[in-house]
């Protein structure tokens, strides 16, 4: 009976650097609009690496501003992509039994912004000045927290914290229980809030940014990433539970792998087997060949080693459809990595790009690398019919990801 | 400033309460919401804002704006 269960997406809720909602998101990728600038809501001067996607506009009108006061920005963030990926799904909570609903969310760093303030106030000013709501603002569960709270969520909850291999994860373990019988719907997908002066300093420090302020993966001169806050919340949905009530189906989670490189405390394996792997992993477990996926979305960090291995495990995966139907894109080039978040915003522009016929593969690419020919670069729009989509994630200390999306 | 208002200053900023719900009346906790995390907030608030050390027990989730009010229209140290 289990086995016979099977896990589709039906919701999509998007904020982001590019845009928030499905139409706003997708369409500025399209434009290939360049969402990075040089970060000004604090002096970030002194810092190497400080240019960023921020997510400019945040209008909301559902949540109060004695709930926001409390709250650290990436549960903010959370909160609104969450409701709008409710809305997207039309998905009624209140004829729902709560109890089969849950939530898996990805976050890398916490709550920072609102951290930094009360460490601060703590050192210069003493213990009373600390706001009573700093513990539970800051840890990465906050935002599962503050969702199921907001939406009554009383289902199978975890929060994954596995730097930029989070979110897609959490996706994957959301299908994994929907699957398994644990829920029936669960919110999946990842947050991030790192536009802070301390979180900025640790993502510095990790020398992985981009101090060019260009995110170019795959690219012969890339100089790493360049960072972005985010939220992307997608409804995980059994699929007889999606068809009872009439749900628009994007995709089905045909396949998700994860596995570990095993090599050194942050950089990859070199070669790329770890990631290649999970990539075949997915595939078998979806029962596809490589040569049936449509569209690709590599990790795309933008490291020197992280894409080098990408590349050949992509090299190595793909061989056959690499140039020839294989449409591949990186278009959080355009916007940031938005960390934990990044591996959910991936597949909400897949899964949208699915709905549209539509595959942005943009990537920043100027001048590939060897190895990455494939690479199309920047404002390129592939349109045709988009079947099949594979995302993958990596994480520092050999975290790796892959997930198959397959249309209905 | 008045007292009232230097009070619905601190309600307002530093709780987030909306300045229409703040009235004379209002009990903290049962009409205005203001759960114990809160009130640590409301109290710390309110001794910045007159520079007093509240003693415990003397602003609770039971007062009413009123209450407080009072409390500080008295000048009590």
């Amino acid at each position: 009976m289990i086995q016979s269960r099977r896990v589709v997406i039906t919701g999509i809720g998007v904020v982001s650097p590019a845009g928030r909602g499905e139409v706003e998101f997708f369409d500025n990728l399209l434009e290939g609009r360049d969402f990075v600038k040089e970060i000004d809501h604090f002096d970030a001067s002194l810092y190497p690496a400080r240019h960023a996607g921020r997510v400019e506009r945040l209008d909301d009108e559902v949540f109060s501003k004695r709930l926001i006061k409390k709250l650290d920005r990436f549960s903010h963030l959370a909160l609104v992509a969450s409701d709008d990926a409710i809305n997207s799904s039309r998905l009624d909570l209140k004829t729902c039994d709560m109890e089969r609903i849950g939530i898996v969310l990805g976050n890398a760093l916490g709550g920072w912004g609102f951290a930094e303030v009360e460490l601060r106030d703590l050192y210069q000013q003493g213990l009373r000045e600390v706001s009573p709501y700093q513990a539970t603002a800051w840890f990465p569960a906050a935002p599962q927290g503050q969702v199921s709270i907001h939406c009554g969520i009383k289902g199978f909850a975890k929060t994954i914290i596995s730097d930029t291999a989070s979110s897609l994860l959490a996706l994957g373990y959301a299908a994994r229980a929907v699957k398994t019988g644990k829920a029936d719907v669960i919110l999946a997908g990842g947050v991030e809030a790192p536009l802070t002066p301390y979180a900025l300093l640790c993502c510095n420090t990790s020398g992985e940014m981009s101090v060019s302020g260009r995110y170019r993966p795959f690219d012969r001169d890339r100089d790493g990433y360049v960072i972005a806050e985010g939220a992307a919340v997608l409804v995980v949905e059994e699929y007889e539970h999606a068809v009872a009530r009439g749900a628009k189906v994007y995709a089905e989670v045909s396949g998700f792998s994860h596995t570990s490189d095993g090599v050194h405390p942050t950089d990859p394996d070199p070669e790329g087997r770890g990631i290649a792997r999970a990539m075949q992993a997915a595939l078998d477990a979806a029962g596809l060949k490589a040569s049936e996926i449509d569209y690709l979305l590599p990790a795309g960090l933008g490291g020197i080693k992280s894409d080098k291995g990408e590349a050949l495990a992509i090299n190595s995966i793909f061989a056959a459809s690499l140039g020839n139907g294989l449409s591949v894109g990186v278009p959080k080039s355009l916007y940031g990595n938005a960390l934990g978040a990044s591996g959910a915003l991936d597949a909400a522009t897949a899964l949208i790009a699915m709905e549209r016929g539509t595959a942005p593969t943009h990537t920043g690419c100027g001048t590939p690398d060897e190895g990455c020919g494939w690479v199309n670069g920047s404002g390129m729009v592939v349109e045709k019919d988009i079947r099949t989509a594979l995302i993958n994630s990596v994480g520092r200390g050999g975290v790796n990801t892959s997930i198959v999306l397959r249309k209905q | 400033m008045s007292i009232e208002e230097r009070v619905n200053r601190v309600l307002v900023d530093g709780v987030g309460l909306e300045p229409k719900e703040i009235i004379p009346g209002a009990s903290m906790k049962d009409d205005l919401g203001v759960d114990s995390t809160e009130m640590v907030e409301v109290v710390v608030a309110l001794e910045k804002e007159f520079g007093v050390k509240i003693p415990d027990g003397v602003i609770t989730g039971a007062s009413r704006v009123s209450d407080i009010v009072s409390y500080f229209s008295k000048g009590i140290q």
